[in-house]
């Protein structure tokens, strides 16, 4: 009866920080944590990991503590009400970009995951691709080298476009490591390797490879499994593709439809489906695969003047509309979204053209300073031509190339912006190191998914 | 001057008290303040065109049977005199008397009592605000017609003790700022109140009970008499974040001019079901420290302990104010200190809240309000506004208003939405329209 009347409960005892980071968890995994609390677990676990992965998985805490008032929240000099509004990636850890494969034939890397996208303001992405990679990188020194780089960079290409320059996408010319990614990507899209290993071809047809396609570790997060989908699931796949191939009309049938779980660590609770499409041919050697992945809301920004909701007709289509907006080329000739019921959907090329980067091999550059430091530097440099090109040509809120109201604000302050930057960004992973190790004596999953659920 | 013709000047006389009246109803039936609705407890008799017009001066027998009444008012006692239209038995509808209001007997009965009276009349009303807006801000400016509260409320008696209640409002089904709702972004109904409430008498305490959606004590009690909420919500409401309703149950106890109300909810309003083991109290003191023909003052003390989600984050509050309503005008203010703001159980705060609104001959108003929260850490939120509008009473039950408005907002150190660069502000010009209508059929 006391407890029923006061405040008072069981459970582990949480300070500020800790009520914080679970409320924030919650709030964005509410409703995964209502359809598949076993799943959301595991996403949970998944950012446990480490530090980079806990960067991935809380985004929401980054946003929230960029721009929610709080205690000893760091101020800029480098914002304005107009360049609030710049269209950003939302989540532009280093990670987030990868490999593409242009109509023309051309592959250029640039940013991948547009989940988070909305408008903000342009110092929240910097910042969160600058933490990002003192994250990864691990080593403070190299950390505050690369991110000095990537800011400088940034500075520099929002200059450029504010010459008139022409800044291309990124493409080969960055560095071993990224020259390497994109000719993998090249050989693997080419020999269709992401259709040939959710389905490979066994005596002339196409089969499903179900079960999981990459071992199990021990913290019992599913890396990668293919499974069958219920009749209910072939229905919403099949009315999703439906919507999508209005807009792609020279696609062909639907042959097989699986579930894949595994990718991502924030969205990795999402649904997600794999699509083997027949392509031009009967044959088997030119069939498609695209990934149909739900998508939720974005960015949102608090206290923004702004109407009550977003642009967007749908999260798919926002994640699609942005897509095409912050990307230097058109990279996926497939592109598309769907709604089916309340289920939102990003369908896009899942063929091998399309790889991510992997942050351990970006941590694995230091391990070697005087032979990789140089690559990282051009590394560093591409994510800051990637993002400032994205913000700089992509139009803000306000109707306006994104350039015209970021780059004002640096012109004759180069090194002011690159040194406040730097200190936020540092800051930021310190905040993202200290909130993992803070978290990582918790099974998480108790903690963010409501016990009346 | 005969009991009809009386009838006929009351009807015509009537709205001020309609005003008040249909507040206190609301106030008690939903937990909702309803400053500009017209009451339905009598049927209102054919209007004689003939008749003065409100405020005109009267024939001599109206105006000494009018001094008589006053004088009774304020002598305390109440005599049953020819003025009488309503049987006594059944309870008269909850009333504040305003200054210059024409008492009938139950009415002067009624005016004693600091609180409205438990209600055994169903009743149904629907509240209504638009507007068109325009936003002004840097950048591009945005306009946007609205429905800024679309309500619908019944209350149903089951016996003479008992009453189920169920409040319904329109929302927007996308989370804000979102792409995704019902429909693309329908507007959809959600129970706002469901609850089932008890009362009983024992000599000359009043105690109430009830259990389910229940609306907030405090926000209940700064409402009651805030006639602005078109304009904006209160200060509580708009910068704390404090939810107007919850899952909970509640006591009250009324003794002369003070009423207490103790709540014990979830403390997660209508967004979620319970998150955690811990409970949210809220204690709210109502003390009517004047009550007579000039004027109405109530005193209020407020204080909540409790956490929200499933991290437990303090939601911890202590606050007072005051609200006075006179035939001129009616003002009020709150303060609040707040321990744990907006899932920040570390953030810290007090809020400021008031308002003024004055009015001729209760067809025009003028209206001015302000809140501000501080935070601890640093750094300011504050919204303030005024409006003009012009509303009248309908006969057939209800009350609309025409408002112009503007609110203004602003934010600055580390309450900026991007600290140090960007505050945030913008200014919106209202064009607005209210309405509310009650129906509450006396043969029930």
């Amino acid at each position: 009866m006391v407890c029923l009347a006061t405040a008072c409960t069981g459970g582990p005892d949480l300070d500020g920080r800790q009520q914080r980071i679970v409320n924030v968890l919650s709030e964005e995994n509410y409703m995964w944590a209502r359809r598949d609390p076993a799943l959301l677990a595991m996403k949970l676990h998944k950012m446990q990991r480490g530090p980079y992965e806990w960067l991935r998985g809380t985004a929401g805490v980054f946003w929230r503590d960029t721009m929610e008032p709080r205690a000893d929240r760091p101020t800029t000099t480098f914002g304005s009400p107009a360049s609030s509004r710049v269209l950003l990636v939302g989540d532009p850890h280093p990670e987030n970009v990868g490999t593409f494969r242009s109509d023309d034939g051309t592959m250029f890397l640039d940013w991948n995951d547009f989940d988070s996208s909305g408008y903000g303001p342009f110092t929240g992405d910097l910042r969160r691709l600058g933490a990002g990679l003192a994250v990864a990188l691990v080593d403070p020194d190299t950390a505050r080298m690369v991110v000095t780089r990537v800011v400088t960079s940034y500075a520099a290409t929002m200059a450029a476009l504010a010459a008139g320059s022409d800044v291309g996408p990124v493409a080969h010319g960055h560095g071993a490591l990224f020259d390497d990614d994109l000719d993998k990507a090249l050989k693997h899209g080419d020999a269709r390797e992401g259709v040939n290993e959710v389905a490979p071809v066994i005596d002339g047809t196409r089969v499903l490879a179900v079960g999981d396609l990459a071992p199990i570790p021990s913290d019992g997060v599913i890396e990668d499994r293919v499974s069958e989908v219920s009749d209910d699931e072939a229905a919403w796949i099949d009315a999703a593709v439906a919507q999508w191939q209005a807009a792609h009309p020279s696609t062909g049938s639907i042959k097989l439809r699986a579930r894949r779980i595994g990718s991502g660590v924030s969205s990795y609770a999402a649904l997600r489906y794999n699509v083997i499409l027949e392509g031009e041919t009967d044959a088997t050697d030119d069939d498609r695969l695209l990934e149909l992945k739900e998508t939720r809301d974005g960015l949102v920004i608090a206290g923004q003047p702004r109407f009550a909701v977003a642009e967007w007709s749908s999260p798919g289509a926002r994640a699609v509309d942005t897509q095409q907006r912050l990307q230097a080329l058109d990279g996926d000739p497939l592109l598309g979204s769907a709604l089916v019921g309340a289920l939102s959907l990003k369908i896009k090329d899942r063929e091998e053209y399309q790889h991510g980067i992997n942050h351990e091999d970006l941590a694995a550059l230091v391990s070697n300073r005087q032979k990789d430091y140089e690559d990282l530097g051009a590394i560093a440099d591409a994510y800051g031509q990637m993002l400032a090109h994205s913000h700089g040509t992509a139009l803000t809120q306000d109707g306006v190339a994104g350039w015209r109201v970021i780059e004002p604000l640096l012109s004759g302050r180069e090194d002011a912006f690159v040194q406040e930057l730097t200190a936020l960004c540092l800051d930021d992973a310190a905040q993202t190191v200290d909130d993992q190790l803070r978290m990582a004596s918790f099974d998480l999953a108790t903690l963010v998914v409501p016990e009346s659920l | 001057m005969n009991v009809e013709t009386h009838m006929k000047r009351i009807a015509k006389t009537t709205s001020r008290k309609q005003w008040m009246l249909i507040g206190a109803l609301a106030s008690s039936v939903f937990g909702t303040s309803l400053a500009f609705a017209q009451p339905t407890d009598e049927p209102a008799p054919p209007v004689d065109a003939s008749l003065p017009a409100t405020g005109a001066p009267l024939d001599e027998d109206t105006a000494k049977q009018d001094a008589a009444g006053a004088a009774a008012v304020k002598a305390g006692p109440v005599k049953k005199t020819s003025l009488e239209w309503t049987d006594c038995s059944e309870p008269p509808q909850p009333i504040y008397v305003m200054p210059g209001d024409q008492l009938s007997g139950c009415q002067l009965q009624a005016q004693q009592l600091a609180f409205p009276k438990w209600s055994n009349r169903p009743s149904v009303d629907l509240e209504v605000v638009t507007q068109g807006r325009y936003s002004v801000k840097d950048g591009d400016n945005l306009s946007e017609i609205r429905l800024d509260r679309g309500e619908v409320g019944a209350r149903l008696p089951m016996g003479s003790w008992l009453a189920a209640q169920f409040r319904a409002e329109a929302i927007r089904s996308v989370s804000d700022g979102g792409a995704l709702g019902i429909d693309g972004d329908s507007t959809v109904l959600r129970v706002k109140y469901a609850n089932v409430v008890a009362h009983g008498q024992f000599g000359k305490l009043t105690v109430e009970g009830g259990g389910g959606f229940l609306a907030d004590p405090w926000i209940q009690a700064i409402e009651t008499s805030y006639s602005l909420k078109p304009l904006s919500r209160t200060g509580s409401e708009r910068l704390l974040g404090w939810q107007t309703a919850d899952l909970a149950g509640m006591v009250r106890a009324a003794y002369g001019p003070a009423r207490l109300t103790v709540n014990v909810g979830n403390g997660e309003g209508q967004r979620y079901p319970e998150r955690n083991n811990g409970k949210t109290t809220t204690g709210v003191l109502e003390v009517v420290a004047l009550h007579n023909t000039d004027a109405r003052v109530t005193l209020l003390g407020m204080g909540r302990d409790g956490s929200v989600g499933p991290s437990r984050i303090r939601d911890r509050r202590a606050g007072g104010g005051a609200t006075a309503v006179f035939d001129m005008a009616r003002v009020g203010f709150d303060v609040v200190k707040a321990w744990g703001i907006g899932g920040d159980g570390a953030a810290e705060g007090t809020e400021i809240g008031g308002w003024a609104e004055a009015n001729y001959q209760h067809h025009f108003f003028v209206g001015a309000r302000g809140s501000t929260l501080g935070y601890k850490a640093g750094g300011r939120s504050s919204t303030f506004g005024g409006a003009i509008s012009f509303g009248d009473t309908l006969r057939t039950g209800g009350e609309a208003r025409v408002w112009l408005a503007v609110d203004r907002i602003t934010n600055s150190g580390g309450a900026m939405p991007l600290a140090g660069a960007d505050s945030g502000d913008e200014t919106v010009i209202m064009l607005m329209l209210s309405g509310n209508a009650l129906y509450s059929p006396k043969d029930y």
